[in-house]
């Protein structure tokens, strides 16, 4: 789900606006690394192939409802991470400043929340060991659906996160990670199944797609497979199913944390929203009176539609 | 989004910089600039003011006429964001009912008036974009970004992106009407057959991107995309950014309302 | 002497020779059509000519500058090619920018970019859509984009790959009027055997890789008879 301005506060926008910058530059100087001329058409046809193909939805069985791709891991499976970070970051932000999906300022949210936890977080950490240099078809069935299904409550975990410390919403952190996790948990294992019938095809019919870099990188690889599995096995469990059950009942530790850090205003507040607003403004004379002048304007800007558009010969 | 709609808005993009005289005069760096700002005062002003932020309507409406597009059309565009903000802002009356004010014998909780401003803030930021989108050009926006000394790889593939995104929706709609021809009404596909038809295309695009990095090699090419030459900033410019500056002070510091008003409260 | 191949075999995948023992050359104003059946090595043969592939084995000379040589960028100013489709030709968002590719990745100065960029638009009839994005073009207007793309880089040889597939007959003729004014030598790529003898006064026909023809244009018989 694409996060839009109106939910986001200036800070928070601003903090995610600069870490997606440093991690374009960060991605943009390992791409300059590698030396590879073909990279520039390779990324901007893919990038236009994910594009187009997240519109054309397929069914999910049992449901009657259909799901599209999103690409992350795909899109990192075939050219490497930081290729298809920057790919996706470009597909966002074509879909920001032409297509009005997800706003200006939520951009450095949307390119952490999507591009960032599948091709930077998800796709190293989990698909690449799990799938192996040996490329299985079992290997690659299991990497691209856990890998998706971390990718996406991750990205779900930070839309919450950035929307709770936006101050929008008295939705406590909870239970809005109990209503967010379970749904990105069916739409990852969905990704990671499309993702996988996707890349065996490749495996199947055009392998040496796969091939140039997977072996560059797993020369590269210096993780134990193991040890990482472990870290995120655990991580996922929390993400995915013991924290929405847990965290309802106990006090949420994201709360107590804003509590502490922000003192008195929001510890003594009858109800949070209070301690992020507070000049209070009930002044209803005003509300309906601005409307009025708001009509007003209108009609002035209407009648003066014509007057800037430029003629038909001149376009 | 449907893939035709998609191919009209792409289109609508290439073509509606050109409708105004006011727009084939400003830079899109200056529009670009002044949305940012308009956003950060926007967002920046408590949720709790909905009579200040309604006067934050004064930037689509003025800008409106301005770019050659009536701001019926722009306002219902901006309704897409509803759902999104309705879902999340509906917790808001839900769990602050503490009275505002009164209209009468009828309390109005300071939840609802959250979640009004909420209303309002999402259409106007969805507002702002819309009029950046119709007023701005892509390209000068990647030129633009090119000459602020953006990485070379991100310009170079927003520039590719934005060439080849039309041709694969046109792609896209031409082998789902393909498909839907002999698919007897279905609209949507098994996985098995989706990742049959996705997977081929996938193939055929990256023999593509070989085909093109020959041809681009045919002509010299160095690893990057030469920028073209960019319109240059004016005092149009100047004027448009510092005024419309001095507008989003003025509005997020008094309560115009307040003063407008004042006899009624 | 423009362009020469001598003794040149090439393979994709070491195993087997797509081209085998190609040896011609071409000579300053010759127009050359390039015959062959798909899959015979017509393509393979046009990207050795710029230096987009390397022989296995033999060498491919233009000017006597080796397309092995560092001095690549000097055969890829001299040899223009023109893609089967306009589509892998055209990738920049507008038109004026395509053609104005080639002579920017040649560092010239900008004010010389746009006469050449004038020029080549002009000489393909298609300067009215200098500010088009290929999206919006019909197929004959991409064939003349193409063609104008390598034109702004003032090539001694240019080199077509099925330059008419796809085109009506209008296109067609406004295609032939535009090669017709070309005062560079030029080889087509083509299986339209009319075309070939209005356009060209020499033929090479390519049969698995290998050359069984080159001579007066007129005197061949193509396609051979069953």
């Amino acid at each position: 789900m694409h996060a839009s301005d109106a939910l986001m506060s200036p800070m928070v926008a601003s903090i995610a606006g600069v870490v997606s910058a440093v991690l374009i530059g960060v991605s943009s100087n390992k791409i300059k690394s590698e030396h590879r001329q073909d990279i520039v058409p390779l990324m901007g046809v893919m990038g236009a192939f994910v594009f187009a193909a997240q519109m054309i939805n397929f069914t999910i069985p049992g449901t009657g409802s259909s799901g599209h791709l999103i690409g992350g891991i795909l899109l990192s499976a075939l050219m490497g991470p930081w290729c298809g970070f920057i790919t996706l970051c470009s597909i966002l932000i074509i879909q920001c400043l032409i297509f009005a999906d997800g706003g200006l300022m939520a951009l450095g949210c949307n390119i952490l929340n999507m591009a960032a936890t599948s091709c930077l977080i998800a796709y190293p950490l989990l698909y690449k060991p799990i799938a192996g240099k040996s490329q299985k078809p079992g290997r690659i069935v299991a990497a691209a659906i856990i890998s998706s299904i971390f990718a996406l409550e991750l990205g779900a975990f930070g839309v919450t996160l950035e929307t709770e410390l936006s101050g929008v919403t008295l939705l406590p952190f909870s239970k809005f990670l109990t209503f967010m996790l379970p749904i990105h948990f069916v739409i990852g294992a969905i990704e990671g199944i499309v993702t996988s019938a996707l890349i065996l095809f490749i495996f199947r019919y055009r392998k040496s797609m796969l091939q140039s870099h997977i072996e560059k990188e797993t020369k590269e690889n210096k993780g134990s497979l193991k040890m990482v599995l472990l870290v995120f096995g655990i991580f996922a469990l929390i993400l995915g199913g013991a924290f929405s059950i847990l965290a309802s009942e106990f006090p949420d530790g994201l709360e107590w944390a804003i509590m502490k850090v922000t003192g008195d205003a929001m510890m003594e507040a009858e109800t949070p929203a209070m301690a992020i607003m507070p000049d209070y403004d009930s002044n209803f004379a005003g509300i309906i009176g601005s409307i009025i002048v708001m009509i007003f304007l209108w009609g002035i800007s209407s009648l003066l539609l014509n007057r800037f558009r430029k003629p038909v010969k001149e376009r | 989004m449907k893939l035709e709609k998609a191919l009209i808005l792409l289109h609508s993009n290439q073509s509606a910089r050109e409708e105004s005289v006011f727009t084939s005069r400003i830079t899109s760096r200056s529009m670009l600039l002044v949305t940012i700002l308009y956003l950060l005062f926007l967002l920046s002003l408590p949720l709790g003011r909905p009579s200040e932020l309604i006067w934050f309507a004064l930037y689509p409406i003025v800008m409106s006429p301005l770019i050659s597009q009536p701001y019926q059309k722009i306002f219902i565009n901006s309704l897409y964001i509803l759902p999104f903000i309705i879902l999340i802002g509906i917790f808001n009356p839900i769990y602050d009912t503490s009275e505002a004010f009164r209209i009468g014998t009828y309390k109005i909780s300071k939840g609802w008036v959250i979640f009004f401003s909420l209303i309002i803030r999402g259409l106007l930021s969805m507002q702002a974009l819309i009029i950046l989108i119709k007023s701005t050009g892509f390209i000068e926006i990647c030129n633009s970004l090119y000459k602020l000394r953006c990485p070379k790889i991100i310009t170079c593939q927003l520039l590719m992106l934005y060439r080849y995104i039309g041709l694969f929706i046109a792609e896209g709609i031409n082998i789902r009407r393909s498909v839907e021809s002999r698919g007897y009404g279905k609209k949507s596909y098994s996985v098995k057959i989706w990742a049959t038809i996705i997977g081929s295309m996938l193939i055929r695009t990256y023999e593509r991107s070989k085909r093109i990095h020959n041809s681009m090699l045919s002509r010299g090419f160095q690893g990057f995309l030469p920028m073209g030459e960019m319109r240059n900033w004016s005092s149009l410019d100047t004027l448009f950014l510092f005024g419309w500056c001095l507008v989003f002070i003025l509005l997020r510091s008094f309560d115009i309302s307040s003063i407008m008003f004042s006899k009624f409260i | 002497m423009l362009l020469s191949f001598k003794n040149v075999f090439f393979s994709y995948d070491s195993k087997k020779d797509v081209l085998k023992n190609i040896s011609f050359e071409v000579k300053d104003g010759e127009k050359i059509a390039l015959l062959g059946l798909n899959g015979s090595g017509k393509s393979t043969l046009m990207l050795h000519m710029n230096g987009i592939l390397l022989p296995s084995k033999g060498e491919v000379k233009f000017k006597n500058i080796d397309t092995r040589d560092k001095n690549i960028i000097e055969i890829r100013k001299g040899v223009g090619i023109v893609f089967q489709n306009p589509d892998d030709q055209l990738f920049m968002p507008t038109v004026k920018d395509d053609v104005a590719f080639g002579p920017r990745n040649m560092n010239i100065r900008e004010e010389e970019v746009s006469l050449r960029v004038e020029n080549a638009l002009k000489a393909t009839n298609t300067f009215d859509l200098a500010n088009s994005s290929p999206l919006d073009l019909s197929g004959g207007q991409k064939k003349s984009v193409s063609i104008a793309t390598i034109l702004s880089m003032s090539p001694e040889l240019i080199v077509m790959d099925e330059p008419t597939s796809g085109l009506d007959y209008e296109a067609t003729e406004n295609f032939k009027d535009i090669v017709r004014s070309f005062e560079q030598s030029y080889i087509i790529s083509t299986h339209d055997i009319e075309l070939a003898k209005e356009l060209c006064e020499r033929a090479i026909i390519l049969d698995k890789g290998e050359i069984i023809y080159d001579g007066s244009i007129k005197e061949i018989n193509y396609p051979p008879e069953k």
